[in-house]
């Protein structure tokens, strides 16, 4: 078997070639857990354009903070939304029409009985009309 | 050497080329204040410029004109 000259680099069986780190990869998220917002002071938030996430221990709300082109620091507000499960529904929620608020079901409703009063008053001025032209034709059909 | 003191040298001997090395420099260009910053100094907005310096004080709880007039002494500039 012919000798296979490898030169002078030894690599042992099994060695793990070193990776190269690409050196524009992002070495983590910056930002941190506040107790409030008013902790966060200008030094905080990284210079280079990027957003950093600043998480309310009580995780009732995550601000992104980034420097503007003006000069500025800009929040950009992000709250939680619970989905609503059937079983969470308390027994002193109301639910609407078609799962909506009741409160805003009972403004909706009020507007339609509004409309189909107007409704109902003006067919009756023009049943009214119509009997009064019907008695007249009657009477006078010339 | 301070960095500002001699980013005021390059920009006194040849702001062109200061300019064209700040608009090729990949960290100007992906950061957006500094991009703007780069476009007023172009432009000649010195308003727009000293309205971003009075922004960054603010946003830093410093006081501009103070600032103003610590750089002025360490730039020599009466």
């Amino acid at each position: 078997m012919p000798y296979m000259n490898y030169g002078n680099y030894y690599q042992p069986y099994g060695a793990v070639q070193p990776q190269i780190q690409n050196q524009f990869s992002q070495p983590g998220i910056a930002g941190r857990v506040v107790n409030d917002f008013s902790e966060v002071v200008a030094n905080d938030v990284p210079m280079n354009g990027t957003y950093a996430f600043f998480v309310k221990n009580d995780m009732s709300e995550i601000q992104a903070r980034a420097w503007s082109a003006d000069g500025k620091i800009v929040p950009v507000v992000f709250k939680p939304y619970f989905a609503q499960q059937p079983n969470n529904v308390t027994t002193e929620q109301k639910q609407g029409l078609f799962g909506a608020d009741s409160d805003l079901t009972d403004t909706f409703m009020k507007r339609f009985d509004d409309i189909q009063a107007r409704l109902e008053s003006i067919e009756d001025i023009f049943s009214k009309q119509t009997t009064v032209s019907r008695r007249k034709k009657e009477v006078d059909p010339e | 050497m301070n960095p500002l003191l001699s980013m005021y040298q390059a920009l006194s001997k040849n702001p062109q080329q200061f300019m064209k090395n700040m608009a090729n420099n990949n960290m100007i260009t992906g950061n957006p204040m500094a991009m703007n910053t780069l476009k007023m100094m172009q432009n000649g907005d010195a308003k727009g410029l000293e309205q971003m310096a009075r922004n960054l004080c603010k946003e830093r709880g410093v006081d501009a004109d103070q600032m103003l007039e610590q750089m002025k002494r360490q730039l020599g500039i009466n």
